[in-house]
């Protein structure tokens, strides 16, 4: 139907909204961020694509799905005024396309430099993506050698004043409200309009047709100069009742989309789909997380309404073995598949991340000339979400560090017997409730040797200490520490493997690494599934109830004290080493409950921190270890020290999450109480 | 009467409250919750009012504001309880019988707030309200928003974003 005015002026002119300009306001926000998450897909979908074996090959699927999968971004892009983008999609896709008409001689040393290509297109969705247009010079530094062997596929010239092609597929509704497609076409010719064309592909046969279908598709071509506002200016009233789609021809190329006369064309051969919606083969929809946050929450609270029905009910007495204990049974049961069913929403395979993995190789092998591949293991392993996004930037960081100093130059490896290309493989495995990842390489191994004077050099060690080989390794996460000779661009600063670390620890993971001199370095990550739900141990201190998250827990020991320190703190002997002994209740600052009996036999948990700090914390009793489901302390409560956020148990009593690192830390900063770094 | 009031009118626009039956129809009426604190009489827009509870005790927070009592479970949410004798300098009421927790949201923050009894429900005036007289008062500058007249009543409009700031000022020494 035909919009009032006012209307369909506020959000028209969408052509002219570069994506530089896209506003929260911009009504068009919304399809574009549906847009790219689209191209996400689709690039998965190309990369997939492009790595079967007999790509190339026009009898497979494949390469079908190549085309399709930048056909669509193509059409996206243009849609949306992306002219960069849709111009070097438009180029690829004309390449591909080639291939399948099976023009080209031999597809085969064609497609690393579609992989590239691939790659360039991936670049140029993310710099659209975050505002940043590709300018003059490409992410990569220069201009890309990959792209170059294929010239055509270079990014089109800005300001391209190419003749714009306008497809108009009037819809069923815009005959239903009464427009006139004539009337449109005739404005467009007043516009300038050179040629026009009608596709009657999509008419099916008389039996089948119904007269108030649209089944044409109008193929308009107009002057560059023409502004592309006042094009769509036409389609004002019927642009939700029909497909529009402008983009900018190029000129030095045959277009074979498009007629080139207004004559219609008429296919000799019963219509065939060429291409289908990009969805229609994946079973998947695209949620809000916010949604799926909101479901958590429920099951959340179903979980601790059961548990809590549960416990009243066995309260006030009902009779074991009852269909009511039954019952209730089940329920828990339930409740319990509910709550895995939920987390699992949030997962998804880590195959993009992979993917992603795969391009930032390609880029550095390139830049530092030392070619190598990537083999990826375990793809559709599921981890959260969250997860996977918060672990890009370290895997990149290692990803370049591996080419850059695992991997050794050409010489060395033609020397070693190796084979010229480099073997990097990234994995990634569930084991006992956790993700763990793993990323190795052939290269040469950590040279421990100028590890150890290079730690020496910058007083990390002492000069006579005899460190293991694995503490010599465990010297590369220390901050500040880079043994490259020289800075490159890609590594070599000296924060790399210190930042990875860090932001490893804060998603409650761990990092080792094995390694064998000129066999190769394995790194292995492990991560919690989620970071929604947390494994703990429920203690008591000073008459509060407080979960201690159990990747920082050691041991629990009776405490012995062995004296004090000198400055009044207590020590205690644990592992053969002298810690502190910190009372948590009083440090927290609870007041002394007035029965006391619950501290009559405390226990002592020893904690440590992502440096191997240690304390013994000093607690009433250790109730039970279980999962807590982490509730973030709202902003009202301000920073607590010593807490990282809170959960509800079983009882509905909220309890609070112990921030061990920031415990340990108070503890430090205590005149007297320093605990020993591990390995000064 | 021209409203200056420091409440925008938007928040206090009555959307809730029960519909000016025999009002004039252009006088826009505001919804305002009365409570007791200790013995003092204060209120709250009804629409920054969400629900009022029964008791549960707090889970107290280690080392912070005086005023912010610990947390509760509200349906999943941690909620930051808090006591407004505190936060507005009323002398400590000593211990309470049967308080309720009102939760309140202001601009986006909820939290509950501790009364020891709930009053009464009204409707007055939008334009009656006015802002709190500028000379000291027996209370923190800022915690009374608003002052309003009623059947020769004067009650007293609390600040919820001043009940919800965390260290707004330093303890009363």
């Amino acid at each position: 139907m035909p919009r009032p005015t006012d209307e369909s002026a506020t959000d028209h002119g969408f052509a002219n909204a570069g994506p530089t300009d896209a506003r929260a306001t911009d009504p068009l926000a919304e399809i574009r961020r549906g847009f790219f998450l689209e191209c996400d897909e689709l690039l998965e979908g190309l990369s997939d694509a492009l790595s079967t074996p007999d790509f190339g090959n026009p009898a497979g699927g494949s390469l079908h799905a190549a085309f399709r999968a930048v056909h669509t971004i193509k059409g996206g892009a243009a849609s949306l005024g992306m002219a960069d983008l849709a111009a070097f999609a438009h180029q690829f896709e004309n390449d591909l396309d080639r291939l399948r008409g099976g023009a080209a001689t031999d597809p085969v040393p064609a497609v690393p430099a579609l992989v590239g290509a691939a790659d360039q297109l991936a670049r140029l969705i993310d710099a659209t993506r975050s505002g940043r247009i590709l300018g003059d010079e490409t992410p990569a530094g220069g201009p890309d050698p990959v792209t170059a062997d294929l010239p055509h596929l270079a990014p089109a010239a800005r300001g391209d004043a190419g003749n714009w092609l306008l497809e108009f597929h009037p819809e069923a509704g815009l005959y239903a409200s009464g427009n006139e497609p004539l009337y449109l076409l005739a404005a467009l010719e007043e516009l300038g309009a050179t040629a026009i064309g009608c596709d009657l592909s999509g008419l099916p046969d008389l039996e089948h047709l119904l007269p108030e279908q649209g089944y044409l598709t109008w193929t308009i071509r107009l002057p560059g100069q023409i502004e592309p506002g006042a094009i769509l200016a036409v389609f004002d009233y019927v642009e939700d009742v029909s497909r529009l789609r402008l983009t900018r021809a190029t000129e030095a190329r045959p277009d074979s989309e498009a007629p080139n006369g207004p004559a219609a064309v008429i296919p000799p051969a019963p219509p065939v789909p060429t291409a289908p919606p990009p969805s229609a083969d994946s079973s998947t929809i695209r949620v809000d997380l916010d949604r799926i946050d909101r479901l958590m929450n429920l099951v959340g609270e179903l979980v601790i309404g059961q548990s809590m029905l549960t416990e009243r009910l066995l309260k006030a007495g009902i009779a074991s073995h009852s269909p009511a204990e039954d019952a209730l049974g089940t329920l828990a049961t339930l409740t319990r598949d509910l709550q895995e069913a939920v987390m699992v929403i949030r997962s998804q395979p880590v195959k993009p991340l992979f993917q992603r993995m795969g391009r930032i190789l390609r880029e550095a092998a390139q830049a530092l000339d030392k070619p190598a591949d990537l083999i990826c293991e375990g793809e559709m392993t599921e981890v959260d979400r969250l997860i996977i996004e918060r672990l890009t930037d370290p895997l990149t960081h290692m990803i370049r560090n591996a080419i850059d100093h695992g991997i050794e130059d050409r010489a060395t490896r033609a020397a070693a017997g190796k084979p010229a290309s480099g073997r990097i493989t990234l994995a990634a495995a569930h084991r006992s409730g956790r993700i763990v990842i793993e990323l190795a390489d052939d290269g040469r191994g950590i040279d421990r040797v100028r590890v150890r004077a290079a730690a020496i050099t910058k007083g990390l060690i002492a000069p006579d200490a005899r460190p293991s080989d694995a503490e010599i390794d465990a010297l590369l996460f220390h901050p500040g520490f880079s043994t490259a000779r020289t800075v490159t661009s890609l590594s070599g600063r000296g924060v790399g493997m210190d930042v990875v670390r860090t932001s490893l620890l804060a998603l409650g993971g761990r990092i080792s690494i094995a390694s064998v001199a000129g066999q190769g370095t394995r790194f292995t990550i492990s991560l919690p599934l989620t970071l929604a739900v947390l494994n703990g141990m429920l203690v008591r201190a000073r008459g509060q109830t407080l979960v201690l998250p159990l990747t920082a827990v050691l041991e629990t020991a009776i405490p012995e004290p062995a004296g004090d320190d000198g400055a009044g703190a207590a020590l205690m002997r644990m592992r053969g080493r002298h810690v502190s002994l910190c009372d948590l209740g009083a440090s927290l600052g609870f007041p002394l409950p007035a029965d006391r009996a619950e501290a009559a036999h405390p226990v002592a948990i020893l904690v440590a921190d992502e440096d191997d700090r240690q304390i013994a914390l000093l607690v009433d009793r250790i109730i039970d270890q279980q999962q807590f489901v982490i509730k973030g302390l709202t902003g009202n409560c301000g920073k607590l020290p010593g807490i990282a956020a809170a959960t509800i148990l079983g009882d509905g009593q909220v309890a609070l999450i112990l921030d061990t690192a920031d415990l340990i830390q108070h503890a430090a900063r205590l005149p007297g109480r320093l605990p020993e770094p591990a390995l000064v | 009467m021209e409203n200056n009031s420091p409440l925008a009118p938007a928040t206090l626009t009555a959307t809730r409250s029960p519909p000016p039956a025999a009002a004039p129809p252009a006088a826009s009426q505001t919804g305002l919750l009365t409570f007791l604190i200790g013995s003092e009489e204060f209120c709250l827009p009804v629409a920054q009012v969400r629900e009022i509870r029964i008791w549960s005790t707090p889970t107290p927070l280690p080392q912070t504001d005086p005023a912010l009592l610990g947390v509760i479970n509200l349906r999943g949410m941690v909620l930051p309880v808090i006591d407004p004798s505190v936060r507005i300098g009323l002398p400590d009421p000593g211990p309470r019988t049967r308080p309720v927790i009102i939760v309140i949201d202001a601009g986006g923050r909820q939290a509950g707030v501790i009364a020891d009894r709930v009053m009464d429900i009204l409707a007055v005036a939008s334009d009656a309200i006015q802002p709190p007289p500028a000379i000291a008062t027996q209370f923190r500058v800022g915690s009374v928003a608003a002052l309003v007249l009623d059947k020769g009543q004067l009650l007293r409009i609390l600040d919820a974003s001043h009940l919800l700031a965390i260290r707004p000022e330093s303890p009363a020494a």
